[in-house]
């Protein structure tokens, strides 16, 4: 709770007030069957202790929805409203409790609201459902159910709004309209067991109920866990790769998050997100098709050296081109040494011909090269890696991209990697041609004296 | 492989099922126009309910087609009593053709569509319906099918517990009947392998029964409308389920991808990785290995080489058959290394670990203790080193017979004898 800001903190002790209290007035005022409520609330509680992680950023998914939307149905609204507090607040002890009794408080005043909103409606079925006919009742029931996910959501999204600084909207595009279509899918369980409840079926209805829904659970948890298996072994197999060249260690694996932070401040898309991440991780994948002993090699590169070094993004694709999924992951690994001045490799697009992606990557992939140790070379610092990217912005790299990777490392810090400085490196060691870093790329295609880099000069002079 | 003698007598079993399944649907056919057809909008209902439910199918693990809402709704039509209130008593014959009927238009739509769908898999479905309806009218009380649904309302709870037994009942004899069809032609125990499909597909097969009980159970009070409402949490599952088959997909293609690395390096000869791991799992098919066995040898053997990146210079050929034991060994404890290190791959790991390890040592038993899914990826290797890309018949009988040199220590016999036969064929 003290980790919330003042705003966030009112909000909440308001919500979960305002929910207290409608509780203590349901005892008064509710006219719904003790055993009828015991029962929806044991259901109610079991279906919502299991919350998945959808892998959406801001939401886990309830089962429990579709049960609180049937006792809207079937009870009144302050046996609705009492029931989703009394569901609520024992569950899930993983979290919290005040976020517990915040989302109980929420709950309950949103069924409260959408239970009165439902009994005001024409064509609603009197009290417990009794009297339902089909399909004259199914406007109110669908009124009723988009009101209350509505004010579900609205409650949910506003304290995130105040705790963590966002917009409203920005938590809605954070997975909303899946969330949404979700939530509501599995609403109409609510309206089938309510019809059942009522039909002479009774609680055995609920147990019915209660099969798809945790099935569907389990699926969505199989793929979360799956999920986590792929990152994991996708991760490792890189490292393994990565094992042939000791200075770029971790680099896949940094140059994936710098592209995902840059893309964040883009405002990109939750799912091209992680594709940009998994192109990321596999842009220089086809570098193994590059004999080691040139990655390696400590003297200067001659050019059909550096020709066989400019295959490697061609090579990557080819290597992961068999993963459906990863397709425009591909665009991104194929055109990571792309220049916007055209002069890039390997097909010489120039300026918006290159996929995003690759412009994402390449100016990533160039500041986690400059921040990083090399064979021949310490590392930079943060703010001259920076200094260097702006000076190449416009010709090298997309100005767009540029800022918003500065304005990302900025915000956000960069935890660079410059584990390999203990080791002694020896001046005398020099490749001129790094491959990633833009002083190093320039030399490949002659520099002219606008396009040589300050750096480039360093290099020159320390080779005489 | 195509014309394998035990395969193609699991096909004839298929074969076997498909063609009772469809005699006995015509005869239906015949009775049901006979006697007239009950409810014709409720058949059309159905029929296009099957119908669309065949469209949309969802992979489970192990290469296992479903259509839960196409499965759900024939179960449904099953156990049908009444509509709106109405008894609607529809004979057993009517029950299969309507079934059959769907099937059959989603199939033909697949088929215009370019995709093939799996006969003995659809028949499938028309057997449980028919299980499920046969055992539903044979032990539910007679009045049900002419009592108006208000004159027993009480009693539902009880139809609804007997319907859920009668659904428990359908998903053994069909997941049975998977299991027959997958085993028979194949040395893999019947048991065996219906535990095998109980484990993939009980938790689906819970979902589709309780969705077609709650279907026949909720059309006498919510009529037709109920169809399209059930449609919509029943898509939603499917949807999980596809997220869950394409994340399965992705991982095995990356798999697949990323054993290329070390050829791509110039490690191990092009397409090696590729053709063992699918020799591999022939074998371990024709050996009765179970579905996440299989899933494990594969990636095994996609990934057997892995451990030669960690090698500073690549062994001659990449052939690790031609260089001594102890860097073999080394070869393979590396990779396992690099696999153990992905934290959800320790059994893959631990094949990969002991695949250089002999079948038995001198003077000594066979070793318990050695996965069979390494002593397979040991043989097929070694046959794949000796053959190469070059597939006559007389490098295969060299290569065989050097294999069978080294049955006495170096290879399972048993592995050495199956992929004999799978490469004869």
């Amino acid at each position: 709770m003290r980790s919330l800001p003042t705003t966030a903190r009112v909000y909440v002790c308001v919500v979960v007030a305002i929910g207290l209290a409608l509780c203590a007035a349901a005892v008064a005022h509710t006219t719904a069957s003790w055993r009828d409520f015991l029962v929806l609330a044991v259901l109610f509680w079991v279906a919502d202790s299991a919350y998945v992680d959808t892998r959406l950023k801001f939401f886990s998914v309830s089962t429990g929805f579709p049960l609180a939307l049937s006792a809207v149905l079937l009870l009144d609204p302050w046996a609705a409203g009492a029931l989703c507090m009394v569901g609520a607040i024992t569950y899930a002890k993983a979290r919290p409790w005040f976020k517990r009794l915040f989302n109980g408080s929420q709950m309950a005043i949103s069924a409260f609201l959408s239970g009165l909103l439902y009994s005001a409606l024409p064509g609603a079925p009197g009290a417990g459902f009794t009297d339902a006919r089909f399909p004259d009742c199914l406007p109110a029931v669908l009124v009723a159910g988009v009101a209350f996910f509505v004010l579900n959501n609205f409650f949910v999204a506003y304290v995130i709004k105040l705790s963590a600084g966002v917009s409203l909207l920005s938590v809605w595009w954070g997975g909303f309209g899946e969330l949404a279509f979700s939530t509501f899918g599995y609403g109409m369980i609510g309206l089938i067991m309510a019809v059942l409840w009522t039909g002479g079926v009774g609680p055995v209805a609920a147990l019915l109920v209660l099969a798809p829904l945790l099935i569907a659970r389990w699926a969505f948890q199989q793929y979360g866990e799956q999920h986590k298996a792929y990152e994991a072994t996708v991760a490792s197999l890189i490292r393994a790769v990565e094992t042939k060249d000791y200075y770029t260690r971790g680099h896949s694996e940094r140059v994936a998050k710098a592209s995902v932070m840059l893309a964040e401040q883009l405002g990109m898309r939750e799912d091209r997100l992680e594709m940009l991440h998994y192109a990321g991780m596999l842009h220089d994948v086809g570098k193994l098709g590059v004999p080691t002993k040139l990655l390696q090699k400590t003297g200067p590169l001659d050019d059909a050296e550096f020709d066989s070094i400019k295959l490697h993004p061609t090579r990557g694709v080819e290597m992961v081109n068999g993963i459906a999924f990863l397709s425009e992951a591909m665009l991104g690994i194929r055109h990571h040494h792309e220049r916007v001045d055209g002069l890039g490799y390997p097909d010489g697009l120039a300026g918006e011909q290159i996929p995003e992606f690759a412009r994402i990557i390449a100016v990533a992939d160039a500041f986690d090269s400059m921040t990083s140790t090399r064979s021949y070379r310490s590392a930079r610092s943060v703010t001259a890696a920076i200094d260097e990217l702006k000076r190449w912005a416009g010709t090298q790299f997309d100005t767009r991209m540029v800022n918003a990777l500065v304005e990302a490392v900025e915000a956000r810090g960069w935890d660079a990697n410059v584990e390999p400085t203990e080791e002694v490196i020896d001046p005398s060691v020099l490749v001129i041609r790094d491959h990633d870093d833009p002083a190093g790329e320039i030399a490949a295609f002659g520099p002219t004296p606008y396009q040589r880099s300050p750096y480039y000069d360093d290099v020159q002079a320390q080779v005489s | 492989m195509t014309t394998h003698a035990s395969l193609s007598a699991n096909t004839l079993v298929r074969r076997f099922v498909v063609t009772v399944v469809s005699v006995g649907c015509v005869v239906a056919l015949g009775f049901t126009l006979a006697r007239g057809v009950v409810r014709p909008d409720v058949v059309a209902a159905f029929v296009g309910l099957i119908a669309v439910g065949e469209l949309l199918q969802v992979r489970l693990p192990g290469d296992r087609p479903a259509a839960p809402i196409a499965a759900s709704a024939a179960v449904g039509y099953a156990l049908l009593f009444a509509v709106g209130g109405q008894p609607v008593s529809q004979p057993i014959a009517q029950v299969a053709c309507v079934v059959a009927l769907g099937v059959a238009v989603g199939s033909a739509v697949q088929l215009l569509a370019g995709r093939r769908p799996r006969s003995a898999v659809v028949a499938r479905r028309v057997v449980a319906a028919i299980v499920a309806g046969l055992v539903f009218r044979a032990t539910a009380p007679r009045n049900l099918a002419t009592l108006r649904v208000s004159q027993y309302k009480e009693d539902l709870r009880w139809v609804a517990l007997l319907m859920v037994a009668v659904v428990a009942l359908t998903g053994i004899v069909d997941l049975a009947l998977a299991a027959f069809v997958r085993s028979s032609g194949r040395r893999v125990a019947f048991g065996w392998m219906l535990r095998d499909e109980i484990g993939a597909g009980a938790g689906l097969w819970a979902a589709v029964g309780a969705t077609g009980v709650l279907m026949a159970l909720a059309t006498p009070s919510m009529k037709l409308y109920a169809l399209p409402i059930f449609c919509v949490p029943l898509l939603l599952t499917q949807f999980a389920f596809r997220r869950f088959a394409a994340i399965r997909t992705t991982y095995r293609q990356t798999i697949r991808s990323l054993s290329r690395v070390a050829e791509v390096g110039g490690y191990v000869e092009a397409g090696h990785a590729h053709r063992v791991s699918s020799l591999a799992v022939a074998v371990g098919r024709e050996m009765g290995l179970s579905e996440s066995e299989i899933t494990n040898l594969e990636y095994a053997a996609l990934l057997h080489d892995i451990g030669q990146l960690s090698l500073t210079d690549p062994i001659p050929g990449g052939s690790t058959l031609v260089v001594a034991p102890v860097e073999r060994r080394r070869v393979a404890e590396l990779g396992a290394d690099v696999i153990k290190t992905t934290g959800v791959l320790d059994r893959v790991a631990d094949i990969v670990a002991r695949q250089a390890d002999p079948y038995r040592r001198h003077r000594e038993a066979p070793d318990e203790s050695l996965p069979i899914e390494s002593r397979i990826i040991k043989a097929v290797s070694a046959y794949d080193d000796l053959v190469g890309e070059s597939q006559g018949p007389e490098t295969t009988a060299d290569a065989l017979e050097r294999l069978r040199l080294g049955m006495a220590y170096e290879y399972d016999p048993a592995v050495v004898e199956t992929l004999t036969r799978i490469v004869a064929a």
